[in-house]
């Protein structure tokens, strides 16, 4: 086959792949926000129970809404239409904003209120009691109070409805403001919204923000309120937009920048070109290979793929540097290959280790980089020899020459570097040491902001310190409401002995109904409701007629059947109460029993153990226990690619001496980059491992290319030290753009390989040229 | 407060007026000579009748009239309890119970409360007038006034307010409301059946028409 024939099958193949990558990808591309793709795997039960509370309990998909900018009685009308027009919306399950009264209570429950009212276990409902209710209603008559009570006294006087009603309101309330929830420290009111979709269905949770801005849009028209929508429906629809906006701004950034640092270091226009070809195939490949696996792309991930344009650079840059006037590019890029291989291989196999690592977005990471990697080598060596013509002269000019000098008396630093390495070695062992980020909510990409004012929200709305859970096992919720009340004695004896200050668990909210049934069996029959009645009214202001209604209910209370969850369906009971019985993977239910006030641990571990389905979870311990071992697991897995990564290049470059040359640099800069860190006083996190692995597969790249050119004494060095130059130039200007991010994630990755790639070019420059080389003439 | 069932407030106030009152006095002149420098405090026992009970509901303490808009009721029988209301919002406060705050707007019964006696203790016609609709009810030595609200909320709640005074003081409120129950305000212990006694509605408007 001769040349042009051979150079049109290879272009064709090029289209086609490119053809069928990008249909793959317009057709199924979807961009992908879970946040929980970057937190690590649950192994025990515990774990999964605390990701499920993290991430998926009925409690995840809240959004707060909390309106600031007017006057208080202002916001609090404002709140009011807020929640009357957004609960009639679809989309919208509940909106709750402390106004809720007792006329918001579901008829059913109402109905069923001497069935769910615990007032009159111990002491059964007789004259006796309802004397005592209407003395207490005699006198609510001369109060302004009165006005909630009036529509209620004929059918409940003794207000089992209020009783019910304060119950299911959060055990520490937010002050109110015309009985409207208001955050304690400044003029904002607050808004409780509880979605249909869940928090990490980015489409439905577009929707729904779109139509809570509009609607508060004209609610508070003319006035100077703003609204702020927390949560974490909310935060995946922003973090979206925020991803896509600087991946934009980045990619354009970077793209100048790569058009400019070209032109400059080649000073040839179709150059430009051609550096970019294996940049857009990786890319592309990227993507494809990720959505072919996956099915979607993280946001993250991509924004990480974002750093291939730093390393899949290096590849065509290689090429064009060492382009020779008499060599065709082909033969060029055949004596590269080697090399070009062993440093794709290398590089891939560090980021095997994130695919074993089981983690969905790392394991995404990995397939995005090992693809676009060989799709960017594999453009270098087969297409871009096609399209190059003559060499580029400036790799031949004066002006490179002095460059060359200059990076040469580089090697002057060599005895520097042992001291340098010493003190990083001594910062890690003696100084503050390196330290860890335990802390789950950390893994998540969200800045950190977002994630503590949803906490101080949270907090504000009275949710229970979720640090300490007792945790009850049961095959259904029946067995599970029974089993809680079976725990009242004892949870009332930690209360006394001050072990809690409270709890809440299902069953103080909807009874069991072996409960239920118990109870009504107490309530008297018709007849004796009737004396009852009467005794009770003969020693007060009240005429036993206007009771009528409440016998009438008390009647229809002994009848009817027991209340179960499914009932409450659409109201803050079921809410609740969802959230206190949850279900296992197995399909058993885990009731929850909240604790609230300093916790005695102690005490608490000790009432968990003498009772069988009784387990105590500190979430605390366990989120970092999870984090702790995934983290060695990481680390574990990143060792053995490191024995493999110089098993690699030692195969390739057969020589033990060679590889010990090649691996130097990278060894001594991922010390100094983790020393540095350190100091900073930067907790390590994920991601900074994952750059710590960038930056050495960089390095490597680096080290091998310029020692493989040392290593052969009949070489110029000079195309080598260019080609170094512009590789290390074009990646830390990628990395700086991604220092400058607001997303932790991406910033973390940027100074991480920043230091990493200043470290691996200097230390390849200062220590791989052979020392007694002869400096050389220009041609 | 007024709200709901038949109240009946009784004002306690002073004693009969001094002068004859002119047959041709209108009611502005009238509320004219009503108005007082704040703070008013007047002590009063209030009766509500409602259809829940045999026997009016009474309680008494003391209602002060500090500035046009600041109201405060304070209670001392049968159970201890402040209300204030004060720039459109209404704190119920009693001992060892979390204090309630409310708009105003959302009590329209307490609303035409605060504008009544704002009114009639402010001596400011034109702000009464503003909110409810004034019918001079009578005559010599005495007066009687009939104040009809006139926003719809208001209007739901209450029915009238019927105001019993003397030359220049009110002896009675009597809040009437749609389903003919009243609400009767007494500010004269003169005037008022001792506790325990029998309390018929009737009797009251009597006592307090008397001059």
């Amino acid at each position: 086959m001769n040349q042009a024939r051979a150079r049109a099958l290879r272009t064709s193949v090029a289209v086609l792949l490119v053809l069928a990558f990008a249909l793959l990808v317009v057709r199924d591309f979807s961009l992908g926000t879970d946040l929980r793709s970057f937190l690590p795997p649950p192994e025990t039960a515990d774990e999964r129970l605390l990701l499920d509370q993290v991430a998926e309990g009925p409690g995840a998909r809240l959004l707060f809404l909390a309106i600031e900018g007017s006057g208080p009685m202002v916001l609090a009308a404002q709140s009011q239409a807020l929640k009357s027009t957004l609960a009639g919306q679809p989309g919208i399950r509940l909106v709750a904003n402390g106004s809720e009264s007792i006329d918001d209570l579901p008829e059913r429950l109402v109905a069923s209120r001497f069935l769910l009212t615990d007032r009159f276990d111990v002491h059964p409902l007789d004259a006796s009691v309802l004397a005592a209710a209407l003395h207490e209603r005699e006198a609510d008559l001369a109060s302004p109070a009165a006005f909630v009570l009036e529509d209620w006294l004929g059918r409940d006087p003794t207000l089992e409805v209020l009783y019910l009603a304060e119950r299911q309101k959060p055990a520490r309330e937010p002050r109110r403001v015309d009985e409207v929830w208001f955050e304690a420290d400044r003029e904002a009111a607050l808004l409780v919204v509880e979605p249909e979709a869940a928090a990490f269905d980015a489409a439905a949770n577009r929707a729904l923000l779109a139509t809570i801005e509009s609607v508060f849009a004209a609610v508070a028209a003319g006035t100077t309120s703003v609204l702020q929508v927390n949560g974490p429906g909310a935060y995946g629809v922003r973090m979206e937009a925020r991803i896509r906006n600087e991946a934009n701004l980045l990619g354009f950034a970077a793209t100048a920048g790569m058009v400019l640092l070209v032109g400059i270091a080649y000073r040839r226009a179709g150059f430009v070109l051609l550096s970019a070809l294996p940049l857009a195939a990786a890319a592309l490949a990227g993507i494809a290979a990720v959505t072919l696996a996956f099915g979607t792309v993280h946001g993250v991930t991509l924004a990480f793929g974002f750093t291939l344009i730093g390393v899949a650079q290096d590849y065509p840059i290689h090429l064009l540097s060492h382009l020779g006037m008499a060599t065709p590019a082909a033969t060029t890029v055949r004596r590269l290959w080697p090399t070009l291989l062993t440093g794709v291989a290398s590089t891939s196999i560090a980021y095997l280790a994130f695919y074993a690592s089981g983690v969905a977005g790392l394991q995404q990471l990995a397939v995005f980089t090992i693809a676009g990697l060989a799709a960017a080598a594999a453009a270098t060596r087969w297409i871009l020899p096609d399209w190059t013509r003559a060499a580029s002269p400036v790799v031949r000019s004066p002006s490179a020459a002095r460059l060359a000098d200059r990076l040469a008396a580089f090697t002057r630093l060599r005895p520097i570097v042992p001291v340098v390495v010493a003190a990083a070695v001594g910062v890690l062992v003696f100084g503050p040491g390196l330290a860890f980020e335990n802390n789950l909510a950390r893994l998540s990409p969200l800045p950190k902001e977002w994630l503590d004012r949803e906490v101080q929200l949270r907090r504000t709305l009275g949710s229970a310190d979720m640090r300490h859970l007792l945790v009850v096992d049961a095959a259904d919720r029946e067995t599970a409401l029974r089993l809680l009340e079976s725990l009242e004695p004892d949870l009332g004896d930690l209360v006394a002995q001050g072990a809690i200050d409270g709890y809440e668990h299902a069953a103080t909210l909807l009874p069991s109904v072996q409960r239920q049934a118990w109870r009504q069996s107490r309530l008297p029959h018709a007849a004796a409701a009737q004396a009852m009645l009467d005794a009770a009214v003969a020693d007060s202001v009240f005429v036993a007629d206007a009771f009528a209604p409440f016998l009438a209910e008390l009647e229809e209370a002994r009848r009817q059947p027991p209340l179960v969850p499914g009932d409450l369906a659409g109201t803050p009971f079921a809410l609740k109460i969802d959230a206190l019985l949850p279900s296992t993977a197995d399909g058993r239910i885990a009731a929850l029993v909240t604790l609230r006030g300093t916790v005695d641990a102690v005490r608490l571990g000790a009432f968990a153990e003498r009772r069988d389905a009784v387990r105590l979870i500190d979430l605390k311990a366990a989120s970092e226990g999870l984090v702790a071992r995934y983290r060695d697991h990481v680390l574990d897995s990143l060792v053995i690619a490191a024995i493999l990564l110089v098993g690699v290049i030692g195969l390739a470059l057969r020589s033990f001496r060679r590889t010990l040359r090649v691996v130097t640099p990278m060894v001594l800069t991922t010390i100094l980059v983790l020393a540095i860190l350190a100091l900073l006083g930067t907790p390590l996190s994920l991601f900074h491992l994952v750059a710590l692995v960038l930056a050495a597969g960089l390095g490597i790249d680096y080290a091998l290319f310029f020692e493989a050119a040392e290593h052969d004494p009949e070489d110029d060095p000079l195309p080598s030290r260019h080609a170094l130059l512009v590789c290390a130039a074009s990646t830390m200007m990628v990395f700086a753009l991604l220092a400058t991010s607001s997303l932790p994630v991406l910033h973390a990755l940027g100074v991480t390989v920043g230091l990493g790639v200043a470290g691996n070019f200097l230390l390849a420059l200062i220590l791989l040229p052979a020392r007694d080389r002869p400096a050389r003439q220009q041609d | 407060m007024i709200s709901g069932k038949h109240r009946v407030l009784i004002l306690l106030a002073a004693l009969a007026s001094l002068d004859p009152v002119r047959a041709e006095d209108t009611a502005s002149a009238l509320i004219a000579r009503l108005g007082k420098a704040p703070p008013v405090t007047e002590a009063f026992v209030e009766f509500r009748f409602s259809r829940f009970t045999r026997v009016p509901v009474r309680s008494a303490g003391t209602l002060a009239y500090l500035a046009p808009g600041h109201l405060r009721r304070i209670v001392a029988e049968p159970r201890a309890e402040t209300t204030t209301i004060q720039d459109g919002q209404i704190r119920i406060e009693r001992a060892g119970q979390k204090v309630r705050t409310v708009a105003l707007s959302r009590v329209p019964e307490l609303d035409a409360l605060l504008g009544s006696v704002s009114g009639l203790l402010g001596g400011d016609a034109a702000a009464l007038s503003a909110g409810f609709t004034i019918e001079l009810e009578g005559g010599n030595g005495s007066f009687a006034l009939a104040l009809v609200p006139k926003p719809k909320a208001m209007a739901r709640k209450l029915a009238r307010i019927r105001v019993f005074g003397s030359r220049d003081r009110v002896s009675c409120l009597v809040f009437v409301e749609p389903d003919a129950e009243q609400n009767i305000v007494v500010l004269d212990p003169g005037r008022v059946p001792a506790p325990g006694q029998p309390v018929e509605a009737e009797g009251l408007l009597a006592a307090c028409a008397r001059g």
